[in-house]
């Protein structure tokens, strides 16, 4: 009887055992890596990469930090000596404030791609590139994603394109670089895996490796470490540079050919379906709704080259139904107008057709990243601060309703700032004319607006995307 | 030659005896001489009729110039008739400078006493005689020895008055050896001659007397040379036997300490007699080897000892003699338990040089047992960034052993796993014997109980102090179950066994407190009608009552509940093992005799309900209870494998188509026992391999003292040392650098330390910075090692002051930013670690850092909360925890009481065999 019991006793405890479930798994992490930090400029402290700066010897460079509140801004630039101490220098801003870090006061070497950090925010930074013949520059980036893409680029007879990857990091990273054109795959396999030391950056000459592309859409990855990419679009004199992106659905550039430049809107489609993407047209008059509608395909870039909607400056306003990169570049290259000048369904014929005419040959070069969609509060790091340039801070209003817009300029002590309205689906210049105490502005707007300066000289001309302000 | 017989009267009453034997000498000495024993020597000396002296020095002085010899004479020695005559005409014909006698029980003329002394080397004596060995002339030959005794000792004068006589100070056995020793030194020879017989009884002096006695003829004799390695040697291998001792049944501990602290005292005495000894040598140490035994005498006896003990203690065997060894050899229980003891060591033989590898909770002792001993004590608990949480006990048990075993954390991991072992395997065979289950599947069974699946299951999940604890709780279970005894006494000190048993469960692993108890009850309630099984209850329930004391501090400062809660309690077994035990469970409940088949049903209650209580997570049971449901499993299983296997031995009583069930079970507990092969072969205890030595054991590299930083570890939980804490999901720990030791394995509650870090960890997951280095190095964080899968290793891999280490087995960073240390000077300046504590140059007026939660005990004062750490003065170049005075308090009665139950039962076991 004790057995049978025992047994009967043991059967349960076991057969109990048995059904206990497993506890809950536990919920995995929230995460996968560093939250990174949006495109735009927060309330938070933050880092801003700036790969394409140099100083030396012919050119200057500068750092334009502007910030909403008091901040503490850290300029460090790697050496490219292994293992050597990296340069520094710090700038203090009394919030909200703009101040301009000349890159020769900290180091004068040639190439010294660089990264600020702030110890507050919102703040954000732009590098100029400035020389004799050169006047480039655009915003620099916070996020840092695995995965670039910089469209807009040619190889095309007389222009050089030039890819630099900027590894602030101290761990090596290995990036691969792949492209498109207008015949598909550019072939880039010797790019396929990039080694790039850490601390330090890598710059490689699209030109050599694929001349005589006429478009050439880049895409960066990184397997191990990370970098931030930057492109440079030369014609032996001035030269554009853009950073990498990524992809978005919508696209705002507020102007598109300002210094007389004849623009091109470069759109590539990193997914696996065609896209269609419709062009709007804004202009200080107002909109011309789906100017150009165009398909873009997954392997091939599509370039609108654009025509001046009258002279008259003008910017775009995209939707895409599918992500799609996008880059304005501009450039001051003679063009024969008339019944014989090539046209494709993508072109926007802003103009009279009239008598063959050429244009002056120049070789002025911009280029920027638009605003994947508008914000109320914007940083503008920059304008005002050019003694040699004209420069002007463009408004694009895609909404409906018009905007009134503050623009504060930033630097040192308390100035005015200027009160405009921007019409429902137009762009207003709004002059940002030298004074040796602005080095920025601070745009705030009633309804949301995209914002870009530009820098016209006759040496060079540059566009610089704003940053918008997360609210 | 003329002879003058001195009668050294240390035992006054005997003297006139000796006077009486000395009278019927065949060879009359010129004169007897009462030597000391102040008036009544004189009165005893008067009354005999002979001359009386204060000293034998004084006896010298005063000597006639004819006299050629002393016959120094202990009071109570009976010479017999011839012996002066035997002594002179061998020690004439021998030259010798020393003659002694051949020693004989008075009471028992038969038995010898004593025919010349061997010594070894640190003047330990041996006879070479058995005991009660009867004289039947096998050792009467005239030969050199290495002493004699001093009950009778024919001395030349010269010699005499050179070597100034035996030392007064010495003990009776070591003052003749050193009295040999100092005459061997001179030159003289020293021969034993049985032809003359003394009746002399065997002394018993205090054994520390003799001890501090050999020490002294040592420090007196040999030259700095010899010595130099000859004291330390004498040192240890006392202290050895100090350790081993208890075991065999005797103390000597006290009698170690006070035989050196006697020579510390009397240095220079013994210094002043070196000289003297040694001014007039003419011969080296070399002469003094050649009569010394190799070794150490203490050594050998102390093996023979243990072995004779150990033989008596097998189970199954009766008392065998040692005599017949291929007897032995051919006894099963022999050959199984040499086997048994051969698989122990095979089984733990990777832990000998290293200790417990390095991995999940099994981590190294701390460096100092005394730390360990200090934290356990009221200290302060290192794990993360400390805390006053209370550490386990077993912390402070392993410290203590560690300390006797010269503070060798390796040595000490590896004694406790071979001991536990060894006692495990034999426990269970005794315990099983107790229902009849022979030698054989005793000890098979014992192998299960350590070595079977649910112990391998313990070690997989680097249970160790609880496979350790599985090697008690056989003993646990066995002590209350023995035949209770006649005696108050005997009855306490069985009680007092239970209690110090239970006490040492309790401290390796506090929730098997209660096991004895429990499955007592279980064998109680299966055999109502059993006195003793009742008896065996009370025994075990009041053990656990007395050992409860035993676990504090730890039992009044933990929190139970988060000690039975914390992680999850889910074992998951395979198929094929759990099979096979049920097979031989239902085959023993089936065909086992009556006895062993309710053993069966114990034995499977005791399992079932392990098991169950080992997947208790829904429960939300935690660890600390899977781990106490496997080692009942590992019972119930040994103690079914027992049965299963006995059962089968049992051709008479099981018999039909019972045998043939019973020979699957067997087949069942043959395949479960087989399985201990699997921990033979790495030779782990079945422990994991270890992966924190090569992930953590580059930092020993790096610049500077690695000890002076931590180490963040990230990766999946079951990856980090010991428990963890999460950030936003991902499991981490912080760990002391080079390599974290077993009392960080658990964490306590986070404090504001830790909750600061975490803060941390949070800014650098948000992208607020990308200077991690900077924000870890004040945590004294110096590297990040990445264990496993994480999205941690993200954040690190993207930060500007993080250098990745090339070549290390794991991904690892190093932190730039200065400052990455504990304990640091406002200059920035690192202090060591020291124990729990830290410690650096003494800097008058300066303030250090101490990087651990803040606590106001932090000394020396003036003490300031820095930020989430502490700040001290560093005037004295040391940083301590004030302990808890009323915690190492109850450290202290803890140990007492341990130490009280242990010698209560010892001096029960003692009355129970004398009676």
């Amino acid at each position: 009887m004790r057995r049978l019991l025992g047994a009967i006793v043991i059967g349960a405890l076991v057969a109990f055992a048995v059904v206990l479930p497993a506890p809950a798994p536990e919920a995995p992490p929230t995460f996968t890596g560093v939250v990174e930090q949006d495109v735009n400029a927060s309330a938070r402290s933050s880092v801003w990469y700036c790969p394409w700066v140099a100083s030396g010897a012919l050119q200057d460079s500068a750092f334009l930090v502007t910030s909403v509140v008091p901040v503490d801004a850290t300029v460090t630039m790697p050496s490219p000596i292994p293992n050597e101490e990296p340069d520094q220098g710090s700038v203090s801003l009394t919030g909200p404030g703009a101040a301009v870090v000349d890159v020769g006061s900290i180091v004068r070497r040639g190439d010294t791609p660089g990264f600020v950090e702030f110890d507050d925010g919102p703040a954000t930074v732009a590098a100029l590139v400035d020389a004799d013949n050169l006047l480039t520059g655009d915003r620099c980036v916070a996020s840092v994603p695995k995965v670039w893409y910089l469209p807009g680029g040619t190889t095309r007879d007389g222009r050089s394109l030039t890819i630099r990857l900027f590894n602030p990091f101290p761990e090596d990273a290995k990036a691969s670089v792949s492209g498109t054109s207008e015949f598909g795959d550019a072939g880039l396999g010797e790019l396929a895996a990039l080694d790039v030391p850490g601390r330090s950056w890598r710059d490689v000459n699209l030109t050599q490796i694929v001349p005589l592309f006429d478009d050439l859409s880049l895409t960066v990855t990184t397997s191990e470490g990370l970098v931030i990419p930057s492109v440079a679009l030369s014609g032996g004199a001035d030269e554009a540079s853009w950073p990498g992106m990524g992809p978005a659905t919508t696209w705002e550039f507020p102007v598109v050919n300002a210094g007389g430049l004849v623009p091109s809107l470069v759109l590539s489609n990193p997914g696996p379906d065609t896209v269609t993407v419709e062009v709007d047209v804004n202009t200080a008059e107002g909109v011309t709704s789906a100017a150009v509608v165009v398909e873009v395909t997954p392997d091939v870039p599509r370039r609108l080259t654009l025509e001046d909607y009258g002279s008259a400056p003008f910017g775009l306003t995209l939707r895409a139904s599918g992500v799609v990169a996008a880059a304005v570049v501009a450039e001051d290259a003679p063009q024969l107008v008339g019944a014989d000048a090539g046209a494709d369904s993508g072109d926007i014929d802003g103009g009279e057709a009239g008598a063959d005419e050429a244009e002056p040959p120049g070789d002025r070069i911009a280029g920027t990243v638009g605003a994947s969609e508008p914000a109320r509060s914007w940083l503008v790091p920059g304008p005002g601060s050019l003694a040699d340039a004209d420069t002007s801070i463009w408004l694009l209003n895609s909404g409906a309703e018009a905007a009134t817009v503050t623009l504060q300029p930033l630097g040192n002590g308390a100035l005015p700032a200027l009160k405009v309205l921007v019409d429902g689906g137009a762009i207003l210049e709004v002059a940002a004319p030298y004074d040796g105490t602005v080095a920025g502005y601070r745009v705030v707007s009633s309804t949301p607006i995209s914002v870009q300066w530009t820098a016209v000289a006759d040496r060079g001309v540059a566009y610089f995307a704003g940053v918008a302000v997360d609210e | 030659m003329s002879v003058v017989a001195a009668i050294l009267a240390d035992d006054s009453a005997a003297v006139p005896e000796t006077i009486e034997w000395l009278r019927r000498q065949v060879y009359d000495p010129a004169r007897i001489v009462v030597v000391g024993a102040g008036g009544e020597g004189r009165r005893l000396a008067d009354r005999g009729k002979v001359d009386w002296v204060v000293s034998v020095p004084a006896l010298l002085n005063g000597l006639e110039p004819a006299i050629t010899h002393l016959w120094l004479l202990r009071a109570g020695a009976l010479p017999r008739p011839d012996a002066l005559e035997a002594l002179v005409v061998e020690s004439g014909r021998a030259d010798a400078g020393v003659a002694g006698s051949k020693l004989l029980r008075p009471e028992d003329p038969e038995r010898l006493v004593s025919v010349g002394v061997a010594t070894d080397v640190f003047g330990v004596p041996y006879s070479g005689l058995d005991p009660d060995e009867i004289d039947s002339g096998q050792y009467d030959v005239v030969r050199d020895v290495a002493a004699t005794a001093g009950a009778s000792m024919l001395i030349r004068r010269d010699l005499a008055r050179g070597v100034g006589g035996p030392d007064p100070d010495l003990a009776p056995q070591a003052a003749a050896i050193d009295l040999c020793q100092r005459a061997r030194l001179r030159g003289a020879r020293v021969i034993v001659v049985p032809s003359s017989e003394v009746l002399f009884p065997e002394e018993a002096t205090p054994p520390w007397k003799e001890e501090a006695g050999r020490i002294r003829a040592m420090l007196e004799v040999y030259s700095l040379l010899t010595l130099l390695w000859a004291v330390p040697l004498a040192l240890l291998i006392g202290l050895l036997e100090a350790v081993v001792a208890p075991f065999l049944g005797r103390w000597t501990l006290f009698s170690w300490l006070r035989a050196w602290a006697w020579n510390l005292l009397y240095l220079v005495a013994t210094v002043r007699r070196r000289f003297a000894a040694r001014s007039g040598r003419a011969v080296g140490d070399a002469e003094l080897f050649r009569y010394q035994l190799r070794g150490s005498a203490k050594l050998k006896a102390l093996v023979e000892e243990i072995g004779d003990k150990l033989r008596a203690r097998l189970p199954g065997d009766d008392r065998l003699s040692v005599m017949t060894l291929s007897r032995d050899l051919r006894q099963p229980a022999f050959v199984v338990g040499a086997i048994t003891v051969g698989f122990v060591v095979v089984s733990t033989r990777a832990m000998w040089g290293d200790g417990w590898p390095a991995v999940g909770f099994s981590l190294p002792l701390p460096e100092s047992g005394r730390a360990a001993v200090g934290a356990y004590a009221g200290g302060w608990n290192p794990a993360g960034f400390g805390s006053t949480a209370p550490l386990p006990p077993f912390i402070g048990f392993a410290g203590l052993v560690q300390l006797a075993l010269f503070d060798s954390p390796a040595v000490t991991s590896a004694v406790l796993t071979l001991a536990a072992f060894l006692a495990g395997v034999w426990g269970v065979s005794r315990l099983v014997r107790t229902w009849g289950v022979e030698a054989v599947p005793g000890m098979l069974a014992g192998a299960v109980l350590m070595a079977g699946p649910a112990a391998r299951a313990i070690a997989a999940d680097t249970g160790v102090p609880t496979l350790l604890a599985l090697g008690v709780l056989p003993w646990a279970l066995r002590v209350p179950l023995t035949r209770w005894p006649g005696g108050w006494i005997a009855r306490l000190g069985r009680i007092a066994a239970a209690g110090w048993v239970s006490a040492l469960l309790a401290v390796l692993d506090p929730s098997l407190l209660v096991v004895p108890a429990g499955l007592l009850l279980v064998w109680a309630l299966l055999n109502p009608k059993e006195r003793g099984a009742w008896r065996a209850v009370g025994v075990a329930v009041l053990g656990a009552g007395l050992a409860v004391p035993v676990l504090l501090p730890w039992l009044g400062a933990a929190d139970l509940e988060r000690f039975l809660t914390s992680g999850d309690a889910y074992w998951q077994p395979g198929v094929v093992l759990p099979g096979a035990i049920a097979v031989a469970l239902v085959a023993s409940l089936i065909s086992a005799p009556e006895r062993l088949g309710v053993l069966a049903v114990w034995g499977g209650l005791t399992g079932a309900g392990g098991a169950f209580l080992a997947r208790s997570a829904d429960l939300g049971l935690g660890r600390e209870v899977e781990l106490l449901g496997l080692a009942l499993l590992s019972v119930g299983s040994a103690v079914v494998v027992a049965v299963t296997l006995e059962a089968a031995r049992r051709v008479d009583l099981v018999t039909g188509w019972r045998r043939l069930v019973g020979g699957v079970g067997a087949l069942g507990a043959l395949a479960v026992v087989l399985t201990v092969t699997l921990v033979v072969f790495p030779g782990r205890a079945g422990l994991p391999q270890q992966s924190f030595g090569s992930a953590m054991g580059f930092t020993v590299a790096g610049e500077g003292n690695a000890a002076r930083s931590r180490i963040l570890v990230v990766g999946s939980a079951e990856s980090l040392p010991g428990e963890s804490r999460q950030v936003r999901g991902a499991d981490y720990r912080v760990v002391s650098a080079p390599m974290p030791t077993l009392w960080e394995a658990w964490m306590p509650e986070a404090l504001l330390g830790d909750q600061t870090f975490q803060e941390v960890l949070e800014s650098l997951i948000d992208g607020e910075t990308r200077r991690a280095g900077a924000a870890l190095a004040p945590f004294g964080i110096r590297w990040i090692v990445v264990m496993g899968e994480t999205p941690l290793e993200a954040i690190f891999e993207a930060q500007f002051d993080l250098t990745p280490l090339e070549g290390a087995s794991r991904t690892s960073y190093l932190v730039e930013a200065e400052g990455a240390v504990r304990a640091r000077i406002e200059d920035g300046q690192a202090w060591d670690r020291d124990g729990t504590g830290y410690r650096g140059d003494a800097e008058t007026g300066r303030r250090v850092f101490v990087g651990e939660n803040a606590n106001g005990r932090w000394e020396p004062g003036p003490w300031a909360q820095s930020g989430w750490g502490n700040e001290v003065a560093a005037d004295q170049g040391v940083a301590s925890f004030r302990p808890y005075p009323g915690r190492r308090a109850q450290a202290a009665t803890a140990l007492g009481v341990f130490a009280l139950l242990m010698l209560l039962s010892g001096w029960g076991r003692r009355r129970r065999r004398h009676s």
